[in-house]
């Protein structure tokens, strides 16, 4: 049998270094893909929940907020509340996704996968560039699933939406996926993450004007009186209230803030949290 | 490598044929309720010209085209005059319930406010004001007739517009009177929303109209449906683009003199 | 310093390591190491647990930084010129590091794509591994369904899909049965031959170390001794007797009178360094009756490791790492 071998002098080291790199960051992406594909737990997940947000909850609040007599409604948005909700529902099948892409991490980090890929040329920073890229393609794509349901929810959407919309939800996703990271490396013990995924995701979530308008007719001051104080604080601080604020603006065309804001968050989000990430990634 | 890329492809395409699937799923009722009773029910006000009118042979614009809807869907119409509809500004005034009509017709702006309330369905009729002259825009200190109605148009901009343009303004009460002091030379042009404008021009030769600028006011009308009713809202939707298709929805525009108005000559 | 510039492929060093050191807060691990391994060699470093031996792989691994001293990957330095020192290695780690839920094919072709080799030689090289590990057939099963011999040899496989010229193993042959064990050093002597590859070996078998060309024996992050098994036994090796006294009161004989020479008491049984020709004879003849069983045993590396660590080689208990791991395998959250 022969063996072949490439000696290195052949070539340049930034041309070796260049191929790395570029092969490198296409095989972890690849993987992060492949194994979404391959975990039938994770992608039954991303199926079930729009179904149970939309289907089984839209249709079982619909008598509640469906109009009954002219000019007197609950919901003062001019949208249904399936069509309210529907964009936050793309962005909770996001959160959900991008977390388990962090979960990942941990597993590479215990089953010692981590190591396959520490002790390769890929420089570190690449590596978790390209790991949170493919969790962050997963999470995109998750977030595409809910938006099979818009039929469903009566919200009408275009080429164009869509394509805007998945640029949002990339930003959002990369911008998530770095926050799980960031989580995850704060997690020794693997116990106790149900628990803190929980504490994430589903707060983060329910804060995030996702399920209940801040109504924007109403003047501030009137808003205070409609929800007490401190949840509306709560509200506004919380950075998914933008991101879904500017899913929803994509989607159903309604803002509740300046449309501005909220890619300019996602944008913050992912710069900001991807740097922490990669600070904590080259430290350890 | 052949093997798992067939399979993981095999998963997701389960996985969006289900979801594609579960999107078909009948999201409510209504539909199934009208269907049922074999009626579809529309309120109405008792008149506003030219979208409904008192009058049997020509019952108005959203009549003919709800009516022709019913039709298609082997439905029949049941109208439902609610007095207060078209006086009062405020719908809330209006006290028009589900359990009265699946549509509101005749005077629905399909503004955002509207559809805080109900589902709307664009059916392309525009209101705003209009200028009713000869040819080009009337020289400053002309003397414009100015018909207010009842479409709810501000009426406080387009006084205000009018003045700093240099014309006098001298009020009209009806269309008719608009007519007859055109006619007379009383007035050199004459200003309306735009329904009542097509009445006015039809009845007065040589007259043509244009958009005054939309900052002034502008908005379209439609039918309403009930925030909600999604099913029906779909059926009332298809069979509504299915009559523009064939020319239906034209032909009414005609029947009706809602003649399509150049958009941008505002003077 | 002096191979800095030469990068000949018949690299006469395959790993320098000179004074290498590394400090745990006040623990050092490492204590001014150095060595060489010669091109081509197979070289062992045997060390009880803690003794510093993963401490010294991950330096040269790049995956920990040394607080002082250098290493040299054929060439490469480890700290200056980590990605070119990656390039030329492979690493085998004790627990495995494929990807349970790829296929093989799909896991040796993560690991081309990551060290840069270009695709006709991946593909070329991929089958070439495969076929030496004997694995082809499997090549589109998924990891998960391997078994652990299997998987070590497909790591293997994996480690030389790239032009690494120095092969780091740790531990290749731990928790696999003979016959496994037996068929990965087949490979590995092939390979070695067929790559001029450089082995370097943790294990715990010392069957497995009499085959290296020299041995480190590494404790409390020193280098205890360097050398070829055979020239480690002359020097620190020596006959032990194993001795099960009769009763107590021997054992305290026994305890004071061979103080120097007693190397452990464990279980009831004593082991005691024989020093001088007479010392068996003496011995027999003046406790011979007295002792449930003796047994004399030859000079072994293991008495080797003994006589320069004072323990023996074994296995630690488990730790929260490990059942953290347990808990994943046992179908925990999220798992893989």
């Amino acid at each position: 049998m022969s063996v072949s071998t490439v000696e290195d002098q052949d070539e340049s080291e930034s041309a070796a270094l260049l191929r790395v790199i570029v092969g490198g960051v296409y095989a972890i992406w690849l993987r992060e893909v492949k194994r979404a594909l391959r975990d039938r737990g994770q992608l039954f997940g991303g199926f079930s929940r729009p179904i149970l947000w939309v289907i089984i909850m839209g249709v079982g609040l619909n008598p509640y907020f469906r109009g009954e007599v002219y000019g007197e409604v609950r919901f003062v948005v001019p949208y249904t509340y399936l069509q309210f909700i529907f964009p936050a529902v793309i962005a909770l099948n996001i959160l959900y996704t991008s977390v388990q892409a962090a979960v990942s991490v941990i597993w590479d980090r215990e089953f010692g996968f981590l190591r396959e890929v520490l002790v390769s040329p890929m420089p570190r920073p690449m590596i978790l560039f390209a790991k949170v890229l493919g969790g962050a393609t997963v999470a995109m794509f998750h977030g595409s699933m809910a938006i099979l349901l818009s039929y469903f929810a009566d919200v009408p959407i275009s080429t164009g939406d869509i394509l805007s919309g998945l640029g949002l939800m990339f930003l959002m996703a990369f911008g998530l996926t770095s926050l799980g990271v960031i989580i995850a490396n704060r997690i020794r013990s693997f116990e106790g993450f149900g628990v803190f995924s929980n504490a994430v995701i589903l707060p983060l979530y329910f804060t995030s004007s996702s399920v209940f308008p801040l109504d924007p007719a109403l003047t501030a001051a009137q808003t205070r009186v409609v929800y007490p104080d401190w949840l509306v604080r709560v509200v506004e601080l919380n950075p998914l209230t933008y991101a879904v604020d500017a899913l929803r603006g994509n989607f159903i065309h309604f803002y509740q803030f300046d449309p501005r804001i909220g890619p300019l968050v996602l944008l913050a989000m992912a710069v900001g949290f991807f740097t922490i990430a990669l600070i904590e990634f080259r430290r350890n | 490598m052949a093997r798992g890329l067939k399979s993981d492809l095999i998963a997701l395409g389960v996985m969006v044929a289900l979801l594609g699937g579960a999107s078909m799923l009948q999201p409510d009722t209504s539909l199934q309720l009208v269907e049922r009773s074999g009626v579809l029910r529309v309120c109405v006000p008792q008149s506003f010209p030219p979208l409904v009118n008192d009058n049997r042979t020509n019952p108005g614009f959203d009549i003919s085209i709800l009516e022709e809807i019913a039709k298609r869907s082997n439905l029949r119409l049941s109208t439902n005059v609610s007095a207060t509809m078209g006086r009062d500004f405020n719908p809330a005034n209006w006290r028009i319930t589900r359990a009265q009509c699946e549509v509101v017709a005749g005077g629905v702006v399909t503004s955002v406010m509207t559809r805080s309330f109900l589902e709307t369905i664009d059916t392309g009729i525009e209101n705003g004001w209009v200028m009713i002259s000869k040819g080009a825009a009337p020289a400053k200190g002309a003397r414009i007739g100015v018909y207010p109605g009842f479409a709810g148009l501000d009426r406080l901009k387009l006084s205000t517009y009018l003045r700093d343009s240099g014309y006098q303004i001298a009020l009209a009460s009806s269309p008719e009177a608009v007519v007859q002091e055109l006619k007379a030379g009383q007035y050199d042009a004459a200003v309306a929303s735009s329904l009542d404008a097509l009445q006015v021009v039809s009845a007065s030769p040589g007259y043509s109209t244009n958009w005054l600028p939309e900052s002034l006011g502008r908005f379209a009308f439609g039918l309403g449906l009930w925030k909600g009713d999604v099913t029906l809202k779909r059926r009332v939707l298809s069979a509504w683009r299915a009559m523009q298709q064939d020319g239906f929805v034209a032909q009414q525009r005609a029947r009706y003199g809602l003649i399509e108005m150049p958009k941008t000559a505002g003077l | 310093m002096a191979l800095e510039g030469t990068t000949s492929p018949m690299q006469a060093i395959g790993v320098e390591v000179a004074g290498l050191t590394k400090r745990y807060g006040s623990v050092l691990a490492l204590d001014h190491v150095s060595f060489d391994v010669k091109a081509g060699e197979l070289f062992a470093l045997l060390g009880p647990n803690g003794a510093g031996k993963t401490t010294l792989l991950h330096i040269l691994c790049t995956i920990l930084s040394p607080d002082e001293g250098t290493a040299r990957i054929a060439g490469a330095d480890v700290v200056r010129n980590p990605l070119r020192a990656r390039r030329r290695l492979g690493v085998v780690f004790q627990e495995p590091s494929l990807d349970d839920r790829l296929t093989l094919y799909e896991n040796l072709e993560f690991h081309g794509l990551v060290y840069g080799v270009p695709a006709a030689l991946r593909r070329q090289r991929i089958d070439e591994m495969l076929a030496v590990v004997e694995l082809s057939e499997w090549r589109d099963r998924l990891v998960r369904t391997l078994s652990v011999g299997m998987k070590r040899r497909l790591e293997i496989a994996r480690a030389l899909v790239h032009d690494s010229r120095v092969l780091f193993l740790d531990e290749p042959t731990v928790g696999l049965d003979a016959q496994s064990r037996a068929r990965i050093w087949r490979y590995l002597h092939q390979l070695r031959l067929q790559r001029q590859l450089t082995l370097i070996v943790t294990t715990h078998y010392i069957e497995e170390v009499e085959q290296a060309d020299r041995v480190a024996v590494i404790d409390g992050g020193k280098l205890l001794a360097l050398d070829s098994p055979g020239s480690l036994k002359l020097a620190h090796g020596h006959e032990v007797l194993e001795v099960t006294p009769l009763d107590g009161a021997v054992e305290n004989e026994l305890l004071e009178k061979f103080a120097m020479n007693i190397v452990r008491t464990q279980d009831g049984v004593m082991t005691i360094r024989v020093d001088g020709p007479d010392f068996v004879e003496n011995f027999l003849a003046r406790y011979g009756s007295r002792i449930r069983s003796m047994s004399r045993k030859e000079p072994s590396l293991e008495s080797v490791f003994l006589s320069l660590t004072g323990r023996t080689i074994r296995d630690q208990g488990s730790t929260a790492r490990d059942r953290t791991l347990a808990f994943g395998k046992q179908g925990g959250e999220h798992t893989r």
